[in-house]
This record gives C-alpha cells, structure tokens and sequence, in this order.
C-alpha cells in the first residue's frame, strides 16, 4: 500500500513539473506600455520559451507604466510572485523589468540556477549589453540582446577569475621611499645649523584689535559649467568576474538603474 | 673734548656697582649692598649737574698716535676709579676700564637728542647666557662633535645694542581674482561649475614698536633672528642700568632705518589683511596698494649677550636675546659623517618595516 502511494506521489510530482512551463509559457514577455509590436512581442516570446526549456530557469521580459511607489526591485520581485514566475520547485527565473515611467530597469534573478549563473557581474554586463539600445529607444534590439545574453549565461559555466598572486617585486617602487625620507629628514635636521636670517615680516608687534577691516567684498561675477564625458569601461581584464552574487531574504539577486 | 665717564659707585663702600638681571637691581660686589636703579639714578643726577662746572680729566687725541681719520673716530676718557686712560671709539656709550675692570658710563653720549627713549633691562644672567650655547648645540645633531667639546668660548659680554623702535598704521588697500568650483558626477559626465568672484578688502593695521638696530657693528641678520622682544618690559630709559654692560649710541639714522621696518610692516599688513579671504579654490591678487604711516620712532637700547668662540681657527658668534634667551649664531660647521650616518639609518630602519610589511602581504 506504501509502495502505490509512493508511485503516485512520484508521478503526481513530474506531472507538476512537467506542466509548470506549460502553464508560464504564455506570460514570458508582456508589453504593458505598448513599446512592442504584437510581431515584436511574439518574436521575443518564442525565444523566451525556448531558453527557459533549454534550461528549466524561466526567462521573463515585463514593460511596466509604473512601480506603484514601490520602486523598481521591489516592483518586480513583486510581479514575479504574483504571476507565479519560475520554473521548477526553487522557483528558478531571470525577470527584466523596465519602468518606462520613470526610466528604471532592473534584472532580477531567482532560485539557486538563475543565481549562480547570472553573477552580479554577470547582471552588470548583461545590462551594458542592452543599454544603449534601451536608451536609444531600440527596446526590440534591446530586448533580443537581453535574452541572448540569457541563453549566453545560462550555458556558460562560471569561471572565477583569480589574480596573479602578487611577489615582492610587485611592490618593488615601495622600496624607494626610505632613502627619500632619509634624504628629506637630514636635510631638514642639517637646516638647523643655519639660525640667523633677516626678518621679512613684523607680525609680532601687531597690538591687539590692531587690525581694522573697512571694506570687505565678495562680488559674484558670473559662472563657467564645463561637462567631461565620463569614460566607459570596456568590457576587458580590469573588470573580473568573482562569482559573487548578493541574494537578498526573498532570495532575489539584482542589478538595476536608469536608462 | 668734555669727555667724562661716570662709574657708579657703592655709598656704602665705594665699590663699583653693576646691574644684575636676577634681582633687576644694582649690586655691589665688594660690600653686597643692592640699590634701586631709580635710586642711583637721581644721585648720580644730582652729581652730574655738580660736575658739569668743573673741568674734568680728559685725554687731548692730538696726543694720540693714530691718523688723523682714525683719531677722529676715537674717544679717550679717564677712569675715575684708577686715572687710566679708556681709549674707545666715539660711539661708545657704557663700557668698563680694561685695567680696573670697573664698569663705566659716557653720559654725553646720552645727552639731549642721543637719550634713548627706554630700555629693556637685561633678565639673562651672564651664566644663564652660557647655558643657552649648551643647549644651543643639543639641538644640532649633525655638529661635529670636537666642535661641541673643543669649542671654547673666547668672549662674553652684555651689549645694549641700539635699535629705533617704529610705530606706525598700515592703510591696505587689496583686490583678488577668485573662483569657487564643484563637481557633480550624473550616468554620463562631470559637470564641473565655476563662479568667478571679485574680491576687494580695505583696511588698516597697526603696528608698535617694530625693532630695527640702530648700530652698524650689529649684524642686522643677527638682530631680527633674535626677534620677538617682549614690550611690555619695556621702561624709560636710565643710565642706572647700564653699568656692567657694554653700550654704543646709535650710528645708522632712523630714517635710514625706516625703509626696512616699513616693508616689514607693509608685508605683514598684506598676509594680515589677505588672511581674510576665505573659502575659494583660488585666489590671485590682482592690486595690492599699502602704504605705511609713521606714528611714532622711539630710539631704546635692547639687551644682547654676544658670545665670541673659535674652532679651527675660525671665529663664531653667538647672539642671545638678553630678555627671551632666544639664541641664533653663525652658520655652524656640518659633519658630513654624521649625516651620512644619519641617512643610512633612517633609510635602513624603513626598508626593514617596508620589508616586514611586504613580506606579510605576499606570504600572508
């Protein structure tokens, strides 16, 4: 009797399982704002479905007029629970959520897969990744870029960059400071053997209250505004990934911003 | 010539007396009687005035063999003490009879105009002087050390160096180019923003008694590195506190002096003034008008101890402020071994700690 009890249980497990992405399959790219064609929006959809297959980590695209006053990783985090994203028993899933409201971002990842394949690194390339076409109105493009990244990092292992162990020849230019101090101190030790001098200045034999101000203005003229593009970083050595990833109580990771 | 020097003497025992620093009084060091100056001072008045009708001793320079030039410049008094004869030049005001010892004073050069205004009494003994070398080269590490103990002091003597003492008010008139800057960083840039201001600041300060010497045979550079003297010790001027210290009358004018204390003071009323301008980036002066206005040019004699010593045959002097104790000299001699030490020490002590440091980080 335990035994058949086992069994159904076992195959009421799989068929859960089995019907999970059936059930998500239809809500894996949804344009709230209208930003998308219906073509764009089905496009994306097929290529969700097909990464979140491949790996059984659900890959979800929201365009929202809004967070509600919750603000952007709060709003998504919110809107994956309530859409019951995630596939699997962990919930796994990967949600871009973009607030065309207020032009916030944010990409937020659940469940043990999802987090440690999409680093916080990771997150932060992905975002690079799309955007310029984000901010450039290419939300198609962007969107396409995001889920081939997705794909990208959902099949490629993490690979944890360790420096070079650092040799003392590494700190080689440290080893230059003591004859610079020495030189400095006995030279300023030998300066004390010369003590007369002619006095410049008669600070000494101003009474008190000797000094009287008249006149004494500060006239604003105008204002100068210089701008310095910053710099991008490109993707290359000086940026590593470690295999960290912040995973807050509700188990999410994120990475977020403005576009 | 009517040259005649006063020694002042002992009532009690007829001794001479000398003015001592430690009990700011005059002493006598036969008897051990001690005097008010205030007091000496009105005896010695009255007794001047009984003098000034007889025809005191004095030493005709025709008698003299030096050159016309020379004996022009020299002065020949007679010691009360013992008649000898104390032949100094004419600027000589206080000084002591090289054959009794006894410390004398040239009134006449204290007459009318030549009466310094006031005095600072020395509060530096002679062996409080003497210490101050010590300590003085304490502080000199890299001083050779058969300079420290084979230095020997040659000469000690208290001076009343002349000086002109200047008061005036400096009128400052200042206009600055200045800027205030700050950045902010947004996604894509720094902003940097700049406001360009106009600075004006007008104003006087005052200043009393700045000190210039009024004696050519004091090296100026000696006398301001001495500086600060205190002021507020300051008294009228009485011959009473002379005896036992040297003293010249002036021989540079003030208003050969004026020039130098006046730049003294505009420059200190610029960085005073400027002081005022605060909380810019940068500031660039753009005018700077001063000008200096005489209040008063008071003529006093400052203490001085000159110390006098020799080492390989070259002479050091030594400067101490008779009032403060604040000691300056010649330029001392540098022990390059003792630098050279000095440097390899310091450099290897830290390459070891750099070393340690390193070591740890890297094995660590």
């Amino acid at each position: 009797m335990k035994k058949i009890t086992a069994m159904f249980a076992a195959a009421f497990a799989a068929l859960m399982i089995l019907l999970t992405p059936l059930k998500a399959a239809a809500v894996w790219v949804r344009d709230d704002y209208g930003i998308l064609s219906s073509a764009e929006v089905d496009k994306l959809n097929e290529m969700a479905e097909s990464i979140s297959a491949e790996y059984g980590v659900g890959t979800y695209i929201r365009v929202v007029n809004g967070t509600e006053g919750m603000g952007i990783e709060s709003y998504a985090e919110y809107l994956f629970n309530n859409e019951g994203m995630g596939l699997g028993t962990s919930g796994e899933g990967v949600l871009l959520t973009i607030d065309m409201a207020d032009r916030y971002y944010d990409i937020a990842a659940h469940g043990d897969i999802a987090n440690t394949q999409f680093t916080d690194y990771r997150k932060d390339r992905m975002a690079e990744d799309f955007l310029d076409d984000l901010s450039r109105g290419y939300y198609y493009n962007a969107f396409k870029t995001y889920l081939s990244d997705c794909d990208y990092y959902l099949r490629t292992e993490v690979v944890i960059y360790k420096p070079a162990p650092k040799t003392i020849k590494d700190f080689a230019p440290l080893f230059a400071i003591p004859p610079l101090a020495g030189l400095i101190t006995v030279l300023i030790q030998k300066r004390r053997l010369k003590t007369r001098g002619i006095r410049t200045t008669a600070n000494n034999y101003i009474p008190q209250g000797g000094v009287h101000l008249s006149n004494m203005i500060d006239m604003y003229l105008y204002r100068e505004v210089h701008r310095t593009p910053i710099p991008k970083v490109e993707h290359s050595s000086e940026k590593h990934e470690t295999g960290h990833t912040t995973i807050n109580s509700g188990g999410f990771s994120h990475h977020s911003g403005r576009f | 010539m009517a040259d005649q020097v006063n020694e002042y003497k002992c009532s009690n025992c007829g001794g001479p007396l000398r003015f001592d620093p430690a009990s700011q009084m005059l002493v006598c060091d036969n008897c051990g009687s001690v005097f008010q100056p205030d007091e000496i001072e009105a005896q010695y008045l009255e007794h001047s005035l009984e003098a000034a009708a007889i025809d005191t001793t004095s030493l005709s320079l025709n008698d003299l063999q030096w050159s016309a030039e020379e004996a022009a410049h020299m002065r020949a008094y007679t010691c009360p003490s013992c008649g000898a004869q104390i032949i100094c030049d004419e600027h000589t005001a206080a000084t002591s009879c090289p054959y009794c010892g006894n410390p004398t004073v040239v009134p006449a050069q204290f007459a009318g105009s030549l009466r310094p205004d006031y005095i600072i009494p020395f509060k530096y003994t002679k062996e409080q002087a003497i210490n101050q070398l010590r300590e003085f080269y304490k502080d000199k590490p890299f001083l050779p050390n058969e300079f420290k103990d084979r230095n020997h002091l040659e000469e000690i003597k208290g001076v009343y160096v002349p000086f002109w003492l200047f008061s005036g008010r400096a009128d400052t008139d200042l206009a600055f180019t200045a800027t205030r800057s700050h950045t902010t960083t947004t996604k894509d840039e720094y902003i940097t923003t700049t406001e360009h201001y106009r600075i004006l600041r007008q104003g006087s300060v005052d200043f009393d008694y700045v000190p210039a010497d009024a004696s050519t045979k004091m090296a100026d550079d000696f006398m301001d590195a001495i500086e600060p003297f205190d002021f507020d010790d300051m008294v009228p001027f009485q011959m009473s506190y002379l005896p036992g210290y040297l003293a010249d009358k002036y021989d540079v004018e003030a208003q050969d002096d004026e020039v130098r204390a006046f730049s003294r003071m505009s420059n200190s009323a610029v960085s005073t003034i400027s002081s005022t301008v605060s909380g810019y980036s940068t500031v660039l002066p753009e005018r700077q008008n001063v000008r200096v206005r005489r209040k008063a040019t008071d003529y006093a004699f400052l203490p001085v101890w000159m110390l006098a010593t020799r080492w390989n045959g070259r002479p050091y002097l030594f400067a101490v402020n008779g009032q403060t104790g604040k000691m300056v000299g010649d330029d001392l001699p540098v022990d390059n071994g003792k630098v050279f030490k000095r440097f390899l020490l310091i450099t290897l002590i830290l390459e070891i700690i750099i070393f340690a440091v390193v070591w740890m980080a890297v094995n660590g």
